[in-house]
């Protein structure tokens, strides 16, 4: 799950993949805007086969948080 | 310390130059002002929502609120306006959204999203309110048209309101400006009053038809209206979201794909019950 996340963020953000930590977050990264908010959740969604509901994509504003919900989905 | 408020009418002074900074060709203050000073009577304070670092506004998202009746029930709305955040604070704007898409109680309408953003708001329950318009061709002669008119057309504010009562005249009233034109047409005792706005498009100028009260009306004294509306409105071209006139393509007529698809998120509405009234289209003039 992991190398697969990193690989989207890196491509929605630009961010390489050695500064990402769990804190990483909408209110600390500059390039995480509400289109890369979509870009990222609908990227996801597509790799994973899921579906966020409107709450999901609201709390997906960190990486730990998407981390934490990917886990609680059951993706590996 | 970022963080979203409610915006009043006391923010205005504080968010116009957010406006000014977006907004090309520039929108005049006074009509910006409309957004936060309602020219119709409201209980609600709200005009949407600010996100400010410190004292500053840094970003803000605009809700138009009013009421109408419709069919007997009194159904409360907010159109979406003017999401706008300064560059730097762009990863705090998705705060705003989710501010405006806690709005659960009425009907939210979006005349101006942009395509790239449609999975957003359609994720939070949005659907399309229009996609086309009608728009209506000048006649070959516009001088005059064709056959004796059994009907009046007015356009004064003034007269208008004398031959409405005191429900009937309120969007007149309320929404009159320099910039939303009323247009009262009777014919054979029925009345029909459409609201338009006036814009420029590719090659010529064209009214924009927001509202129409009596359907039937309008298709029957089109001709009038349209040569009416090329004397006194100077708009060569009329156009009409497709869905006020309930699919119904008058001689004449073409559908056209709207730039912008309107959205829009109601439990109770249907779109062919929405019209463009107190929107950002009449009050901004957009």
């Amino acid at each position: 799950m992991n190398e697969k996340l990193l690989g989207i963020f890196t491509s929605t953000l630009g961010i390489p993949a050695s500064e990402m930590v769990d804190d990483l977050s909408t209110a600390n990264t500059a390039a995480w805007d509400s289109v890369a908010h979509l870009n990222l959740v609908l990227s996801i969604e597509q790799e994973f086969g899921l579906q966020f509901s409107p709450e999901d994509f609201m709390r997906m504003q960190s990486l730990g948080a998407i981390r934490s919900l990917l886990a609680e989905r059951g993706v590996a | 310390m970022i963080r979203v408020e409610v915006a009043t009418p006391e923010t205005f002074e504080e968010a116009l130059p957010l406006f000014e900074a977006f907004r090309n060709p520039p929108i005049p203050a006074a009509r910006w002002r409309r957004l936060f000073h309602y020219s119709w009577p409201s209980r609600e304070r709200m005009r949407g929502f600010v996100l400010r670092d410190g004292p500053r506004v840094v970003g803000f998202f605009g809700t138009i609120l009013y009421e109408r009746l419709i069919d007997g029930r009194v159904e409360k709305f907010a159109d979406l306006t003017s999401w706008v955040t300064l560059p730097e604070y762009r990863n705090h704007s998705l705060r705003l959204f989710e501010a405006v898409a806690g709005l659960h109680d009425r009907t939210l309408t979006c005349h101006t999203a942009i395509q790239s953003i449609h999975p957003l708001y359609r994720r939070f329950g949005f659907k399309e309110l229009e996609s086309k318009w009608i728009v209506i061709l000048p006649k070959l002669n516009p001088l005059r048209p064709d056959g004796w008119f059994r009907g009046r057309i007015i356009t004064a504010p003034g007269q208008i309101l004398k031959k409405l009562d005191d429900r009937e005249g309120a969007c007149v009233r309320e929404l009159a400006s320099d910039i939303c034109h009323p247009m009262l047409v009777t014919h054979r005792g029925r009345k029909c009053l459409m609201l338009f706005t006036r814009a420029k498009g590719r090659r010529f100028h064209f009214a924009r038809i927001h509202h129409v009260s009596n359907r039937e009306v309008f298709l029957a004294c089109l001709d009038h209206i349209r040569w009416r509306m090329a004397i006194v409105g100077r708009a060569l071209l009329l156009a009409i979201d497709a869905r006020l006139l309930d699919g119904h393509i008058p001689p004449g007529g073409r559908e056209t794909p709207l730039a912008l698809v309107a959205l829009y998120r109601s439990k109770t509405l249907r779109p062919g019950q929405i019209d463009n009234l107190y929107s950002e289209l009449t009050l901004l003039g957009l």
